[in-house]
């Protein structure tokens, strides 16, 4: 971590890298029965939160502490989120799913590919597209959504719901999420 | 994006960092700021007239003294919030000092109450006080709140309630400087009472004062 804020590159990647199993591990049982998705959601968002607070590490003191403290902020915000994540939507279970285009998957490769979820995101109706706009990417509460949509709040609900099935049946597997 | 990528792109984003310093310089780097304002801020409203009176009161000294080592010891323990795996004991370190100063001013009020009677009790508003320890409290508490931003607020509300009780805990004692209250009780209510309502207010909304981390899958996106 030293090296690391010293500018060190492969330093860091070495950390970071060798975080990650401990993470996994860390974050699934501090969250046991969560998707492995939400788990490697949390993982990432400590390592962002790492990335973020590299100058606050103090080289002289232990930094497994420096970095539990992250985790548990972050379970602790990601436990919010999954709360307002749950009221956000709602539940239908009368999908109807189309598919404007055939044979769209590429086959490249699942949720590492920016392009696929482009791709994803241009399949979904207008409205369900404004919903994960709104609601995830720029985590507004649903309040704000409805007025800066002009949608109802039930209906931004119903819309994220549906998006977010049809993104992951589009995406495949739920090893990964992407934002 | 999954986790190898966000590695990479991290790794390929990343420059080197200044680490912070350790929280006791920053504090004292803090408290230089603020007794240089409050200086400014003393001698611009002119000291009281009976200042070199009650300095030479041991109650006043106390009370004083105390007044600053809360305000000290407070930016101390807000700094030191802002670096994740802080030892949760100094959270304490505050509590000594801000119980001899209310202690001190509570002791005043009461000797009050024990020679006057009741009569003390009348209730007199005194909005200049807030007024005053705002205006006091203004700067260092900006002050303070650049500094946090630059650590990590792991616990949001304990850094903006201790950076808050320091700003206005020193806030207060340059007020006390040029501003002389009436009475012991005034000095718990609008004073004492005006310390604790800030900082509570800001730990209130730390989350918000000091939202951290801040947006980061939104910058990788850019």
């Amino acid at each position: 971590m030293q090296a690391a804020q010293g500018g060190d590159g492969d330093a860091y990647s070495r950390l970071l890298s060798d975080l990650v199993p401990l993470l996994r591990r860390t974050v699934g049982r501090r969250r046991a029965g969560a998707a492995a998705g939400d788990v490697e959601d949390l993982v990432q968002d400590v390592l962002l939160s790492i990335h973020v607070a590299r100058a606050s590490y103090d080289a002289s003191r232990p930094f497994l502490p420096w970095l539990l403290a992250i985790v548990r902020n972050r379970l602790a915000d990601g436990a919010r989120r999954w709360g307002r994540r749950a009221a956000h939507e709602l539940q239908v279970e009368d999908i109807e799913v189309t598919f404007s285009e055939l044979g769209s998957n590429t086959g490249s490769g699942g949720l590492g590919e920016g392009r696929d979820l482009q791709r994803a995101m241009a399949t979904l109706s207008p409205r369900q597209r404004e919903a994960v706009v709104l609601l995830k990417l720029r985590e507004m509460s649903l309040k704000e959504a409805a007025e800066a949509s002009g949608q109802t709040v039930g209906a931004l609900k119903v819309a994220v719901h549906r998006a977010m099935a049809v993104l992951r049946r589009r995406l495949g597997s739920p090893g990964t999420h992407g934002h | 994006m999954d986790t190898e990528e966000l590695i990479r792109t991290l790794t390929n984003r990343m420059e080197p960092v200044r680490p912070l310093r350790r929280p006791w310089r920053r504090a004292a780097l803090w408290t230089t700021l603020a007794v240089a304002y409050l200086a400014v801020l003393v001698v611009t409203m002119s000291p009281r007239e009976d200042l070199a009176r009650r300095m030479a009161e041991a109650r006043f000294l106390v009370e004083q003294a105390a007044a600053l080592l809360t305000g000290l010891s407070a930016a101390g323990v807000a700094l030191a919030t802002v670096v994740p795996g802080f030892s949760r004991r100094v959270l304490l370190v505050p509590l000594t000092p801000l119980a001899v100063w209310l202690g001190v001013v509570g002791a005043g009020a009461l000797a009050e109450y024990s020679a006057s009677g009741a009569g003390v009790l009348t209730w007199q508003f005194d909005w200049a006080c807030i007024g005053t320890i705002l205006t006091g409290a203004a700067v260092p508490g900006i002050a303070m709140g650049v500094m946090l931003r630059r650590g990590a607020a792991v616990a949001p509300h304990l850094s903006a309630a201790y950076g808050a009780l320091a700003a206005a805990g020193l806030g207060n004692l340059g007020v006390c400087l040029f501003h002389p209250h009436s009475s012991y009780l005034i000095l718990l209510v609008w004073h004492c009472g005006t310390v604790l309502v800030i900082a509570a207010l800001a730990g209130a909304t730390g989350a918000r004062l000091l939202r951290w981390p801040p947006d980061s899958r939104a910058a990788l996106a850019r």
